[in-house]
């Protein structure tokens, strides 16, 4: 990948350059916490997640292959970083449930009507893009905003090509008809 | 869903655009790199272990050659050469003065030690 603008920055990084890795930063940090955000649907995890994704970039950046691509690396660690984080707190979740018969709603429980009164068009849309499912809103985003293969985003997430395929369906679907209710609740 | 749609949902996703972190999302990750070093870092490095290698290979040498006398055919300095079948005969620095021979074993070291000096420098520079 000879083309890859991000390889000289890396070879800087790597030589100890930490200004080129803020220049890295600054480049990938809107998307990777996109989709960091999009899968976590809270601001703080997102947050903290994207930072951590970061810090091992830069740990781990010797290691990574220069032939390869590096926003594909860079997205399947933001990726499994991120699905990581739901999976424990799904289960922190049912733990909370089962111990202590306490959750809270904070961020699930938004009134939609009320986020409707003040939103505009776009925050609309971010809105039925959270109502997506993890892998759908991620696939969604990987697929339109980044115009990336199937393959490719099958090489991020780590999900065969087909169920790539579901789930671009299903996002597409349910996006619409996240759209739909809005519509009508407006 | 219509086919239509599709290009609806580009459309939707396109204007929904990237979700933006913090602003000192990048200042947060850069101190925090600042407290840990880049992948793995030996306490001691590379260099110094070659110096520190030198350095007492230098003093095996010079406590060989200091008693200014014949060095004696049963020394491991003999043994290993002659286990090579190399005819080396050391004899002519324990009978030279000793400023020549300290200037040949740091010449020696440091003509063993320019390609490491000379990357030393070479890495210094482009930092």
């Amino acid at each position: 990948m000879g083309d890859d603008p991000d390889l000289a920055l890396i070879k800087k990084i790597i030589k100890g350059d930490a200004r080129a890795f803020g220049i890295l930063i600054d480049r990938h940090q809107e998307f990777v916490y996109t989709i960091v955000f999009r899968i976590l649907k809270t601001k703080e995890d997102a947050e903290e997640i994207t930072q951590d994704v970061f810090i091992k970039i830069y740990k781990s950046l010797s290691t990574f292959k220069l032939e390869s691509k590096f926003t594909t690396w860079l997205y399947t660690i933001a990726y499994r970083m991120a699905i990581s984080r739901l999976r424990k707190q799904q289960v922190d979740l049912v733990l909370d449930w089962d111990g202590q018969q306490k959750i809270v709603f904070d961020d699930w429980a938004e009134n939609p009507l009320h986020q409707l009164e003040k939103q505009d068009r776009i925050n609309c849309i971010k809105e039925g893009i959270n109502k997506l499912g993890p892998n759908e809103a991620v696939v969604l985003s990987l697929y339109y905003l980044k115009e990336l293969k199937i393959k490719e985003i099958a090489d991020i997430t780590g999900i065969n090509e087909s169920n790539i395929k579901v789930h671009l369906h299903r996002g597409r679907k349910n996006l619409y008809l996240a759209m739909q209710h809005q519509k009508h609740l407006q | 869903m219509k086919v239509k749609d599709s290009d609806l949902i580009k459309t939707w996703m396109l204007e929904a655009g990237t979700d933006k972190p913090s602003e000192n999302l990048k200042n947060e990750v850069l101190k925090q790199i600042e407290k840990s070093p880049l992948g793995y870092q030996p306490i001691i490095s590379s260099y110094f272990w070659k110096i520190m290698g030198w350095f007492i290979l230098v003093v095996i040498m010079y406590f060989q050659l200091e008693s200014n006398e014949p060095l004696p055919t049963s020394s491991w300095f003999h043994s290993f050469y002659s286990g090579y079948k190399v005819d080396l005969n050391f004899n002519f620095l324990a009978g030279s003065s000793p400023s020549i021979t300290y200037a040949l074993i740091i010449f020696s070291m440091y003509l063993c030690l320019s390609p490491t000096l000379i990357q030393w420098w070479e890495k210094r520079l482009v930092s």
